[in-house]
């Protein structure tokens, strides 16, 4: 028999199905043996629902399905199977010869890449097309790590740069969203003055452990070194349907920064009433090829944008948030130690739910 | 076997339930009729909810667009077999404003931010100017319940739900016993469920 009452988060998080896998068979068991932790369960589950019910019953704005149905369309336009695994496009001759025309260039172009004897699993904006054949059945050693990588809480501690930052410290960088250019071509039909940024697929090498850590002086930042050379162009600012709020992070006074612990590897949300930004914003390596440092200045953002989050995104496209910044009036450069930007992670600085930063592996 | 007795033990309830649960399994294999249904039948009940936590409509909306278009990716995270569909739903909205609410400002748990969220939580039930649905006669049932709670207790029970305090900050504030918040939320939680079940029933 349980005494005492189950933790509401950890039956919060069974009940939704975001437990980790030891973690949920632990509980289960638990259920199977004690009768009164499935009542407990039972009883919070029902309970919440008629909490949740005694809410003042309110009409959503309508304005609040159209942003959903725009945003779940465009994953759609924009998954790396969607198409393929809904039969909607069978209606249509004229979708299904182009749906196999695509497919034909999509052979071509792995069978070209192949041929250039890229090493498989090498990250490679000019090998998409083969990485994302790979990632339709991710190996179980890939899912591992993955798993592995959410088991990790990453420790969290920002401080702010308190001297003004001089303008040649910040590289004006954004970022590349590293996708097909076909699917790129469909956002831009739908949006033209938006792009989209998600599920970048590609393949894991191991764990990483990613911490934020310590201010960097602007000298470093704006060393030679600091400059990889495989940053992505300069860009406009471009905005995501993404942005997420999980786990963030609450900064003391004494610049200590908390890391809510709980749900990882949660993909960002949307934020459709974002403004655009035009970021001169930074994101670079360091000297030692391994930490990725980022610099960002409130004053060249919109006011009002809310906290900063930085996001790695990894081979399942998923999005695990690496830390949350509170924007105050100085520039902010945050390290994001032992990022291992050697491997496959890719980083993206959001704020207000665009994203002002970005850094892609080639 | 009965089937005739096992059909007639089906309740409008159950038929709701099995219809959410459906939906969500479809939406887990890319149905995009199945997502417009389930907000169609949901949409209302999540708003509202997300509305009581978060007190303003505005951010409301976000957290229920957020809710909605993670549901696409997520509904293959429903297990029918631990959940209802709609608990299912409303704990994973919730927790999503839940992180809004941390991601606004980290609460201390000072008896003054205790009481200045119960004021919050308390002027939340007025609803006024908002475009308020027609009364439901479970949501006001459910409401009912929650009022004839004792003070302490439904305030122990919101600020816990609607809030995300923890039971730990709750008896910091109040100067209760850790056990004693406990035992309150659960009592609470008992007599809201019983609510629901009379209903049901």
């Amino acid at each position: 028999m349980t005494e005492n009452p189950i933790p509401i988060e950890e039956a919060e998080d069974y009940l939704l199905g975001r437990l980790k896998r030891a973690a949920r068979s632990r509980f289960e068991a638990r259920l199977g043996q004690d009768a009164a932790l499935r009542r407990q369960l039972r009883e919070l589950e029902e309970g919440a629902l008629a909490l949740a019910m005694s809410a003042p019953q309110l009409r959503p704005p309508r304005e609040a399905w159209t942003n959903i149905q725009a945003a779940v369309t465009r994953k759609q336009q924009c998954g790396v199977l969607g198409p393929f695994l809904s039969l909607h496009w069978l209606a249509n001759g004229w979708q299904v010869a182009g749906g196999l025309a695509v497919a034909v260039c999509l052979h071509l172009a792995a069978v070209h890449l192949s041929g250039a004897g890229q090493k498989p699993g090498q990250p490679d904006r000019a090998g998409q097309a083969t990485e994302k054949i790979a990632m339709v059945a991710p190996s179980e050693k890939t899912r591992q790590a993955a798993m592995e990588k959410q088991d990790t809480a990453p420790s969290v501690a920002v401080a702010r740069e308190r001297t003004t930052r001089s303008p040649a410290s910040s590289m004006a960088v954004a970022f590349a969203p590293a996708r097909n250019e076909a699917c790129r071509e469909k956002e831009a039909a739908f949006a033209p003055e938006q792009e989209i940024i998600s599920n970048h697929r590609r393949p894991i090498h191991g764990q990483r452990a990613v911490s934020l850590a310590k201010t960097l002086p602007a000298s470093q930042t704006n060393s030679p070194e600091a400059q990889a050379p495989n940053l992505a162009a300069a860009q406009p600012s471009v905005q995501v349907d993404y942005v997420e709020f999980t786990n963030p992070v609450a900064m003391d006074s004494t610049g200590t920064v908390t890391l809510y612990s709980g749900i990882g590897g949660e993909e960002p949300t949307m934020a459709p009433a974002a403004p655009p930004i035009a970021s001169n914003e930074s994101i670079s390596l360091d000297a030692a090829g391994n930490d990725l440092i980022v610099t960002i200045d409130p004053a060249t953002l919109p006011a009002n944008l809310g906290p900063i989050t930085i996001w790695m995104v990894d081979a399942e496209g998923d999005q695990t948030l690496v830390g949350t910044v509170n924007l105050g009036v100085n520039p902010v450069v945050v390290d994001i130690q032992n990022a291992d930007l050697g491997g496959d992670y890719e980083y993206m600085v959001i704020a207000g739910g665009t994203t002002v930063l970005g850094y892609f592996p080639q | 076997m009965r089937p005739r007795a096992e059909a007639s033990a089906v309740t409008p309830d159950d038929v709701e339930a099995r219809e959410d649960a459906r939906l969500l399994h479809a939406i887990a294999g890319g149905d995009e009729h199945a997502l417009a249904t389930l907000y169609h039948r949901r949409g209302g009940l999540v708003f509202s909810f997300l509305t009581r936590m978060l007190g303003q409509e505005a951010e409301a909306q976000e957290a229920l667009q957020d809710t909605f278009i993670r549901l696409w990716r997520r509904a293959k995270d429903f297990d029918a077999s631990r959940s209802s569909a709609t608990a299912w739903l409303l704990l994973f909205a919730r927790g999503l404003a839940l992180d809004r609410l941390r991601a606004r400002s980290r609460h201390v748990a000072k008896l003054s931010a205790y009481e200045t969220e119960v004021a919050a939580l308390e002027a939340g039930w007025s609803g006024a100017g908002r475009s308020q649905a027609p009364a439901d006669e479970l949501a006001g049932s459910c409401r009912a319940a929650l009022n004839q709670l004792p003070a302490e207790q439904r305030h122990a029970l919101e600020l816990a739900f609607f809030r995300g305090w923890t039971h730990e900050e709750i008896a910091t504030t109040q100067g209760e016993a850790l056990g004693t918040v406990k035992a309150r939320i659960r009592r609470g939680l008992l007599a809201l469920r019983k609510t629901m079940k009379d209903y049901c029933d």
